[in-house]
This record gives structure tokens, sequence and C-alpha cells, in this order.
């Protein structure tokens, strides 16, 4: 360590995104002299449920943290994709997994088969060909390998709650302190730009030498006291607030996250064992509270006298700068953009690590900085295509699906629709989050068909393409069959070796 | 590699690039191994910066294998060292022409000999719909690729796609080959040695030595080219000088109504990096994936364009580097390069590079971060700070740590059969059968 080195770490916020990062900086940063302060004040004690992508498994491998203590001990789920319902037209329903459909055949992108079977009158729902499709829709799980095939990818599905309760514990016994405080203002050294003090509720004075900003839309220290601007997206994502429900069910538990359009906007639903959470989102400008509590009640099916809470949601939208001078903004303090296809964790996670790659030292040259901003904007606008995409594609039947779908679309998503709808391929970016297969089972789970195929397709009898893919939809549910249910493969994760104390104690 | 007279490839050497007298290799893998988390280079920094650095070479096991004249198919065991490295080929661009040909014919592909005279294109859409030969013999097609070469016969005579010059970057733009009989061992390396305005290309094959110069008719003119690359060659010359001319830059569309350019018809690069027969490769790749209909669709065309521009930029802007990463004074087309403008991307590569070692991130591109590295440090473009984190190891901890590496990848090389064995052992491919080629340029 020397005299330029970072000392007092100072985390804003008190949510996962916040212990999230303190876990990742804790361990990564370990044997550095570090001083780590999370520093916040837990708003709300509604029950909030969070469904990961297998992306953040990976990540808390990289962190030290045991999914499967996770489920045990937080009473979660496992999560292979997500049910689109009525999305693209009434009725139309879509499992998106996170293994996608099929298998490359002959050389060639599955799709292009069943669009050119499609194209010749013989019809397959696309997530047939999925063994991760199947086994949502039977209610099986396992982490496993089945029937031979290679395991399937997976997310999860967690209390929010006991996540966090779970990542502070890991966090501090790593050293990490907590303090609960209000921070009102900050002290900007008028040269470096640079927070010197954080000044709390009480009057004291908080120095860090780096800060991480986790906030949310009402207390963000980069927007209110940096004066980082914000790049606004409300007017192709128009919700403001969401009314929100548990459930208590006694059904197998759902492994997937279900994602259904109504009138007035969509509702979420995750699911743990026993409790369904679901969520209605909307815009307060165009529909009363009153009518989307009937809707969510109609369409949930839950008792009309269950309670109903409302939660406002982020402005959707990103700053303009994520990485100014010694502050950086994580989770929703640096952007929202829905609640899709990728969720803010995932960003958060993707943010942490690239500043750890980026390490600075007091100076934080901000040659550094711009190299985060280039990337993580990147980053960041290429899922807000993807979001983008859910909110255009939806079937259009009421104002609100009118206003959001009435912004015209990024060039950058524009071209990729245009060259999928045209030619059955979809262009790659450099900073995409969803790979090329994702984004292809979204676009044909949207209903957006292209129009063409691969010509290569061709080398092959229609007779034998069909044999084909009716073989592999019949291995994939096969697959499915092979599984054992949800909730018994969670009911056997308690009966592995892990204990609560190597939790606490953090697994290598 | 018995057809094309080929040998292996390690990596290139380049000679007197940063400073006369230099001499560093690009190699075809990574620099040491990265540790808790941190790139290897940060460390190797820091006992720079202590005055106890060794030439990072010595932690490549590519680069020290190919000084020693060694080389074999690297490990499948990803524990070990010996499977820290790509490899690639040298070889006799004539006889793979031959080869790629004969291999094609045998597989239905008809070859029709003759110059093209007029190329005919349908009067409202501007495709092609055939070319008529000069001896009259017209040949109708659907699809068109143009393989003519800088003319661009196809691509740019008939479609007028027009043509992105570079030479304010890349500013050689002639060239003189000679092969000569070859001298001592044959190195597992290409070699480029910088001259007075461009520099000498030495690729050694198995029954000859490629050698040409590639300079800039702005600072040097031809005779004084040819004096230059006669000096430098050591074996008896096998053939006269043949003399080319090029422009660097890029074909402004690749894929043009129903014509697909590819190779020099759709831009030149000069071969400092040989990546000639990477961006053919590429090209045809992309045009099985972008496959089109009989309608063209121009959707196929705009994303072969979008991507491969991306590719021919990057390995523009890494060529680029080689020249503007200098301290030569000694000539006026040094002191251009070293003060010419950048392009925008690579300018901030470099800064980022020179302020903490950090090498920008892209997932799409040839030369990834330890290529970079290699360039960088090899022409003394020294970052004034590493990784902060580095510091707290202790000097002498990591010291015994990269010097164990050292020893293990220097065991390593000399355990190796020697280039010459190697080819002769490739003609028959051993019990596992032949090696699938690897993606990486960097790992098996």
């Amino acid at each position: 360590m020397n005299a330029r080195s970072l000392r007092q770490i100072v985390i804003l916020g008190a949510d996962v995104t916040a212990w999230l990062a303190a876990v990742a900086l804790a361990r990564r940063l370990k044997g550095h002299g570090l001083d780590i302060l999370v520093m916040g004040k837990k708003a709300g004690n509604e029950r909030q449920v969070i469904s990961t992508s297998p992306a953040a498994g990976k990540f808390h491998r990289r962190i030290g943290i045991d999914d499967r203590a996770l489920l045990r001990d937080g009473g979660g789920a496992y999560s292979l994709g997500t049910q689109y319902s009525d999305w693209a037209a009434p009725a139309h329903r879509y499992f998106h997994t996170f293994t996608p459909p099929g298998r490359m055949l002959h050389a060639v992108e599955f799709h292009h088969f069943v669009n050119y079977l499609r194209h010749h009158g013989i019809h397959a729902a696309y997530d047939s060909y999925s063994a991760a499709a199947h086994a949502a829709q039977l209610g099986r799980f396992t982490e496993a390998g089945s029937a031979g095939q290679p395991p399937l990818a997976f997310g999860l599905q967690l209390d929010v709650a006991n996540y966090e309760a779970c990542l502070r514990a890991q966090a501090e016994a790593l050293g990490v302190r907590y303090l609960e405080a209000t921070v009102v203002s900050a002290s900007v050294c008028a040269r470096s730009g640079h927070v010197q003090h954080l000044l709390l509720e009480t009057g004291e004075e908080m120095p860090a030498d780096f800060v991480f900003d986790c906030g949310n839309e009402l207390s963000s220290l980069m927007r209110d006291h940096l004066g980082v601007g914000f790049v606004d997206w409300s007017d192709w994502l128009p919700c403001d607030r969401a009314v929100v429900a548990l459930e208590m069910h006694h059904e197998e538990t759902p492994a997937y996250r279900s994602l259904t359009r109504t009138a007035n906007g969509w509702i979420t639903r995750e699911s743990l064992p026993r409790i369904h959470r679901h969520a209605l989102h909307y815009a307060s400008d165009l529909t009363d509270e009153q009518s989307v509590i009937a809707e969510l009640v109609e369409k949930t099916g839950i008792a009309p006298s269950t309670p109903i809470a409302t939660h406002r949601i982020p402005r959707p939208g990103c700053l303009d700068r994520f990485w100014r001078g010694n502050c950086l903004a994580l989770g929703n303090a640096a952007g929202y953009s829905g609640d899709f296809a990728v969720s803010g964790l995932h960003l958060a996670q993707s943010g942490v690590l690239r500043w750890l790659e980026l390490f600075p030292d007091r100076n934080c040259d901000p040659l550094l900085a711009a190299e985060y901003n280039r990337a993580f904007s990147d980053e960041m606008e290429r899922v807000r295509d993807v979001h983008w995409l859910h909110v255009s594609t939806a079937h259009r039947e009421s104002p609100f699906w009118d206003a959001a779908s009435a912004a015209t679309l990024p060039e950058s998503l524009q071209y990729r629709l245009d060259v999928f709808e045209r030619t059955g391929i979809l262009p790659v970016y450099e900073a995409d989050s969803v790979s090329q297969e994702a984004w292809i089972s979204l676009l044909i789970g949207m209903d957006r068909w292209p129009e063409r195929w691969d010509p290569l397709v061709e080398l092959q009898e229609l007779d034998a393409i069909d044999d084909e893919l009716r073989r592999i939809a019949v291995v994939a549910e096969g697959v499915a069959r092979a599984m054992p249910g949800h909730d018994d493969t969670l009911s056997r994760i308690g009966q592995s070796d892990t204990t609560t104390a190597q939790l606490a104690n953090g697994l290598g | 590699m018995q057809h094309t007279q080929a040998s292996f490839k390690l990596g290139i050497e380049f000679v007197n690039w940063g400073r006369l007298g230099d001499s560093y290799i690009h190699p075809f893998g990574d620099f040491g191994r990265s540790m808790n988390g941190i790139g290897f280079h940060h460390y190797w920094l820091r006992l720079q910066a202590a005055g106890r650095g060794v030439d990072i070479g010595e932690y490549s096991l590519p680069v020290v294998a190919a000084r020693a004249g060694r080389f074999a198919y690297p490990s499948d065991d990803p524990a070990s060292v010996l499977s820290s490295y790509s490899y690639a080929y040298q070889l006799d661009s004539t006889l793979y022409a031959a080869y790629l040909r004969q291999y094609s014919e045998a597989r239905g592909v008809q070859r029709h000999e003759g110059i093209v005279g007029d190329v005919n294109l349908h009067p409202e859409t501007g495709f092609i719909e055939s070319v008529t030969l000069n001896d009259g013999r017209r040949i109708e097609g659907q699809l068109f690729i143009d393989c003519s070469g800088f003319r661009g016969v196809l691509i740019e005579q008939a479609l007028e796609a027009g043509y992105e010059h570079w030479k304010h970057w890349l500013p050689c733009d002639r060239a003189i080959a000679i092969p000569s009989e070859n001298v001592g061992e044959i190195k597992p390396y290409t070699q480029a040695t910088a001259e007075q305005a461009g520099w000498r290309w030495r690729i050694p094959l198995q029954h000859r030595t490629g050698n040409g110069h590639v300079y800039s008719s702005d600072f040097l003119d031809d005779d004084q080219a040819l004096e230059t690359l006669y000096a430098g060659i050591e074996g008896q010359p096998l053939a006269e000088p043949n003399r080319l001319r090029f422009s660097t830059g890029r074909r402004k569309s690749m894929w043009r109504k129903n014509c697909v350019a590819i190779g020099l018809s759709a831009g030149f690069l000069e071969p400092l990096e040989s990546t000639g027969i990477h961006l053919i490769q590429l090209a045809i790749m992309k045009l099985i994936e972008l496959f089109p209909d009989a309608d063209f669709d121009p959707h196929h065309a705009h994303e072969f364009n979008r991507s491969l521009r991306m590719q021919i930029e990057r390995i523009r802007d890494f060529l680029v580097l080689h020249y503007t990463a200098t301290e030569r004074d000694d000539s006026d087309f040094w002191n251009h390069c070293r003060t010419m403008q950048k392009p925008d991307e690579l300018e901030a590569r470099m800064d980022l590079f020179r302020a903490r070692g950090h090498v920008a991130r892209y997932s799409e591109g040839l030369f990834l971060e330890p290529s970079w590295i290699a360039v960088y440090l090899g022409q003394h473009l020294l970052p004034q700070r590493y990784d902060p984190r580095v510091d707290a190891h202790k000097l002498d901890g990591i010291s015994g740590n990269i010097d164990r590496l050292r020893q293990l990848i220097r065991d390593a090389s000399q355990s190796l059969p020697t280039h010459a064995q190697a080819i002769s052992q490739s003609g028959s491919p051993g019990a596992d059968g032949w090696k699938p080629a690897a993606m990486s340029l960097y790992r098996n």
C-alpha cells in the first residue's frame, strides 16, 4: 500500500445492490487494507422477490456465495426462464428459457429449420423444442443433466430480505461495517471534483476515498449532489407504479417467472415455495389505482380480500455518466429500463466486476472513468434495446400500449429487427448481455418470425427436417419427464453438506 | 504442410521498431498468468519499476520456444504451460493457391480461364447478370465473388463501390519481394525489420525464404528500396524482384448488389501482422453465415459490411500502433509516423494503457489483450502506473513467483522438438489424429 492507495470505500444504500457490491469488493480486495462501509437506511418491509439469471450464479461463485445455501436458508426457488402470456397477442403463451430451444443442425442455426417448416404449413411451438420449457411446464427441475443430456441453465427466485441478510452476513464476516444513516449532502473538492466527505443527517461528516452510489430514486448522490445528467426513457416505458399482492399457494412451485401483458401494463409473478408475488406495473397518469387493482385481482385469480400494496417504480432512464470523479453509480442509481429479460442486478454485477478490473487509486485517473463509462453505457443501451423490444412488440389494445409503442425505436434496435425480419439472421453487438440465441428466442416468443430462412436449410428434404425436429421435441420432453419435481429437488438441498455456518464464513 | 512447403509459426519478431537495436516477439500466446484476478503484466511492471525486470518475452512459452527454434502442437492439458499458446503456418502462397485449386476442382468446382472484358449489368437493378470474357465467352451467375485483386474488376470497375484510403495512417504503398535460398535452421517465426521508410519481411519456408520490403514511395525511391532489400537477404536470391503497388484502405461496400468482394478487392492492409488470409477467411465465413437468396435482400449486405468493417478497422488500428509507438527520429518517415494524428479509438486505447496499463476490451476482433501488451511493451510504451493492488505483495514474493514461472517455461521449451523435427513429423498425424485448429490466437 502506498499513499495513493484507496483506504476508505463507502457504499451508499442498504439493499441487495449495496450488499452485493460490498461482498464483491470485500472478497476481491481482501488483504489490501481497505475499510468498506455500507451506509443507508432500509426502506420498507414489503416482501419482495427477485429473479436472477444464470450469470448471477457465476457471479456468486466468483465472490464466494453458494447458490444452494441461498436457496435452502432463504426459502428460494429455481428459475428456468420466463413464461410470457398474452404478450404478442391475447392467449399467446411462450416459455423463454435460459437454455435456448433446439441445437445447431447441419451447421445451420436451429430456428431456420423451424421457420422453414412453418412456411410450409408445419406449425410447432418454438418452445416445444426446449427441454427447459417442458420442465417448467411440468414442474420439474434438477441441476444435474437428465436423460443423458447436459444440464439446463438456471437462475434463482429469491426472497429479497433473506438474500440481503445472507449477503450482509457474508460481508460482515469479511470485515465490512454497516452504519444506518442518511446522507443529506456531500462536500466536493472544487479542484478535483472528488467527494471528500458525506454529510449525514446527524450532522456527522463521513470521509470517503471512493463512493459507490447504490441509492434509489429518493436518494441518488450522483444525480442530486454531483450534477450528473439523466437520460429519460419514460416515453417508451411509461410505468411509474406497481400494485403488489402476495398469494399463498399449495401447488408445485413454478421453476420460472411469468410475465403477463394486461390492458394497463404487465404483471410479473415470481414464485417461492408456497408463495407467489404478483406485481402489476402501470402508468399512474393513464390509469387509476382502483382499476389496476381490479385488473390484478381478475388476471391472477387472487382473493379480492388480498392486501394490496402500491410501489413506486424507478424512473426509467440512465445517468449520462456512471463514474465521475471518485463516485460510481450502481443498480437503479445508474439506470433502470424495466424488469424484463435482464435484471438490474445483472448490470450491477457487471459494473462491479468492470470497476475491479480498472481498480483506481485515490487520484481516480479520469481515463479509467472514461473507459468505464464507454463500456458500461454500451452495455446499458443494449439492455435498453432488449427491454424496448418487449414494449414495442406487445399487442396494442389500450392507451397504455399505444403510448408505449409510439416512441421511435433506437437505430441499433431497429437495425437488428429489420435484419432479423428480412433474413432470419440476428446481428450481434459488442456489448450484448443477451446472447444471439436468446435474442432469437425472445423475438420468436414475441411472434416476430422472420420472412426468410438460411437457404442452406433447403439442402435437406422437407420430410427429413420434419422428422428430425419431431424427434428433437420428443427428446426435449423426455429430458423434462426424467427430472424430479421442482419442490422435491428443493427439499433435497437441505440434505446437502453445506451448513449455515459455512455460508456465513463464506465458501471459496 | 507438405503441399505448401509450410513451416510452423509461433509469432513475429519485430526488429528496430520502437528504437534502433530493439527486438521483441509478438507471440501467439499470453505473457505469464494472471494472479489474484490481476493481469500478469502489472506484476511485471512493478518489478520493472524496481529495476528488477527481465524481458517480458521470457514469460511467454511461444517467445522462448521461438527463440530456441523449437515447436510442438500445444497441449490439451489446460494445467500445462504447454497449452498457453496457439500457432500458425508460414506457407508458399503460390503453392497454397495451387493446392486449394486442386482441392476445390476435385469437389466439383469448374474453372474457366480467361480475362474479363465486359461486365453486363441489369439495366434496372444494376445487378451483375454476366461477364463477357475477351474471347467472347459469356459467363452468367446469380452471385459473383470478386477476388480480382486491387482493381476490383466487378466491385469497383463495374459497381463503383468506392474506396476509403488510409495512407495518412499507414503511409507505405509499395513492396518488392524476392525469394532466397535458406541459410541455417528454419525459424518458427516471421521477422519484420523496420527500415528507414518501411520494413522488411523474412518468412522461412521449408524450401526457401520469402523476403520483401514494404516502403513508402513518398519517402524512398524504388532503387534505394531494392538496395535495402538486397542488403538484408542472407541466402542466394532465387528470382528477379517482384514489384507491387498498393493502396491501404477498405472498399466502402465489400458486398454490393449481387457481388461480394473478398481479398484484395475488399481492402488492403500491409502484411505486418499477417492478417490477409485471416480477413479472407472471415469474409468467407460471414458470407456463408449470411448466405443470400436469389433476390438479394440488402440486409444481408448491410450486416456483412457492418461486421467486416469493424474487423478491418480494428486490425488497422493495431498496425498503426506499430508505426506510431516509436521513439525513432532517424528519418523523415519515422518523424512523420511518430507525430501523426492517430485514429480516435487508437488514441484512447494508448492513453489508457499509458495511464494505467489497462488494455481496453473488445470481444469482436482478431487482436486481443496479449497482442496489445506485446507491442506496447515491445515498443516502450510503458504505463505510468500499474494496478495498485500489486503493491500489497512483497517484491521478493512476486519476484520468486515469476522466476519460477520463467524457469518452468524455459524447461518446457527445452522439452519440445526442434522446428525441423516438428516439420518432418507433420506429415503423419500420429495416434491422436490431426490436431484441430484453434480459433484463438492465444490458446490451444
